[in-house]
């Protein structure tokens, strides 16, 4: 293959990190700020805008990617490897903060978000859903709430997943399942969620 | 187990990437029909899909901010070991946790005196002395000082530390070296009080140390981080004494940060005119420019 070829197949920002990853710092530098707002929207969406810990899990997300970078094999965009150390670390903090009884305004900063193109009503109902699914996040096991993070807030296939967590396909979908065999009580505890869903029916 | 309950995720996925075709669509929305789970699914979904959409986040001064200090926290390591730099610094990494789980397994098996060598890359090796007799204390392994061609690592066990004779503290820190990473390895766990604790023993122990100079940095930081930005302003206040170093940059955006949160403006503006000055591409620039007096 002609080296023009070669390099034509190589993204910039897998080319990028690569030289990040052999210690090129002004590489570094420039690829986690082409990144870090991707990340820090994960965190977001996991944590809530308002919750407390969203800069220090963006912190941690980012510190972990560097660390991690010497082990990125450039198969991926960067972008999404850091994705999911984001949703590993902000699913971390989402428990830790559960488990010393932390409160937060999930949505303080994120209702305009939602609120370009929904009425007031979507908004509320979108701003309920998620408010469930990252409260069901941290009650999860680590392994099936990584999991459904990885499906619902960065859409991810079961393959990419599985690829992602280095289990099998049907650990995958056995986690997912069981997962969402704690949404479906959660939902049924929840007359607005149930009454919404029945609605769409 | 309820036929419900079997979620037919290969169709959702196939519906996100567009591939449906109609017999999978009648049959995802049959399935949808019964089952709230899944059509919750697919309605949080799209909520975070436009979420992650939106580049609202953190102000880009925050962002900033983190992603420097990311950015440090890289550069910290190579302070640590200044020999092995670039790809080598994973490789270190590994070696050394390597070595350390080597030694342990060989001389609680009560194997004699054993050198591990190994050749990575074009010429970079490690070799590990081992204790004649079974040990029970975590070697620390001491990096040699730097070559000037910082392609040959030579990491020897400390003669203080393994002992089988004497058992060991259960943390062994007796050099300026363990104590930095023993702190960075309490900051990067979140425990902060034993980090600081550490750096300041650090700096007592081995004042003269670049290790102790790089260390009045990162509590500087720990402590601005933490609301104590006096006694930040006095950890870069050291480090500047001490001379430059790896992290004059960092620790001067952090001394004009001290000095603005401390209400000392104008200390604060002549300590980001500085800044701007010593290194004119910094991306404080315009932070900088923004609090220039009128």
């Amino acid at each position: 293959m002609e080296p023009l070829a070669a390099a034509r197949e190589i993204s910039p920002l897998v080319a990028l990190a690569r030289e990040a990853a052999e210690g090129d710092s002004v590489a570094m530098a420039k690829l986690l700020r082409t990144i870090a707002p991707k990340l820090v929207a994960v965190v977001r969406a996991i944590l809530g805008g308002g919750h407390p810990d969203v800069d220090d899990a963006v912190q941690q997300t980012l510190i972990g990617f560097v660390q991690g970078l010497p082990a990125f094999r450039g198969d991926c965009d960067p972008t999404g490897y850091g994705r999911v150390i984001a949703v590993r670390t902000a699913v971390a903090a989402r428990k830790r903060a559960r488990a010393r009884g932390a409160r937060n305004d999930d949505d303080a900063e994120t209702d305009h978000l939602v609120a370009g193109n929904a009425s007031p009503r979507e908004h509320a109902l979108s701003s309920r859903r998620k408010e469930a699914l990252r409260d069901l996040l941290a009650e999860l096991p680590p392994e099936q709430g990584e999991a459904f993070a990885m499906r619902i807030v960065l859409g991810c296939s079961l393959e990419e997943i599985a690829k992602q967590s280095n289990a099998p396909v049907n650990t995958i979908r056995s986690r997912l399942r069981l997962a969402k065999e704690r949404l479906k009580s959660r939902i049924e505890s929840d007359p607005v969620l149930l009454e919404t869903l029945e609605m769409q029916r | 187990m309820k036929v419900v309950d079997l979620h037919p995720e290969e169709l959702l996925d196939r519906e996100a990437r567009g591939e449906l075709t109609e017999l999978e669509r009648e049959r995802l929305e049959g399935h949808l029909a019964r089952c709230a789970t899944c059509r919750f699914e697919r309605e949080v979904r799209a909520d975070f899909a436009a979420e992650l959409d939106d580049d609202a986040g953190l102000s880009s001064q925050r962002l900033d901010s983190l992603v420097e200090r990311a950015h440090d926290e890289e550069k910290e390591e190579a302070e640590v070991v200044p020999v092995v730099r670039t790809r080598r610094r994973g490789l270190r990494i590994l070696l050394v946790a390597a070595a350390a789980l080597f030694v342990g397994g060989i001389a609680t098996a009560g194997i004699g005196t054993q050198v591990w060598s190994r050749l990575a890359g074009n010429g970079e090796e490690m070799t590990v002395n081992l204790p004649a007799t079974p040990a029970t204390a975590v070697p620390t392994l001491t990096p040699l000082a730097p070559s000037a061609s910082s392609e040959h690592v030579v990491i020897e066990r400390s003669e203080t530390v393994v002992n089988a004779a004497v058992p060991a503290p259960a943390a062994p820190v007796d050099s300026a070296t363990s104590l930095f990473e023993a702190a960075s390895q309490a900051r990067q766990h979140g425990d902060y009080p034993q980090a600081l604790a550490l750096h300041r023993r650090l700096q007592s122990q081995f004042p003269s140390s670049r290790e102790a100079h790089a260390s009045q940095a990162t509590v500087g930081r720990l402590l601005l981080d933490r609301g104590d930005a006096a006694g930040a302003l006095a950890s870069f206040d050291t480090y500047q004494k001490h001379g430059s170093g790896d992290f004059d940059e960092p620790v001067m955006v952090g001394r004009a940060t001290a000095l603005e949160r401390l209400g000392r403006t104008d200390d604060a503006r002549a300590a980001w005119q500085a800044l701007v000055l010593a290194f004119p591409d910094t991306p404080w620039r315009s932070h900088a420019e923004a609090l220039r007096a009128p």
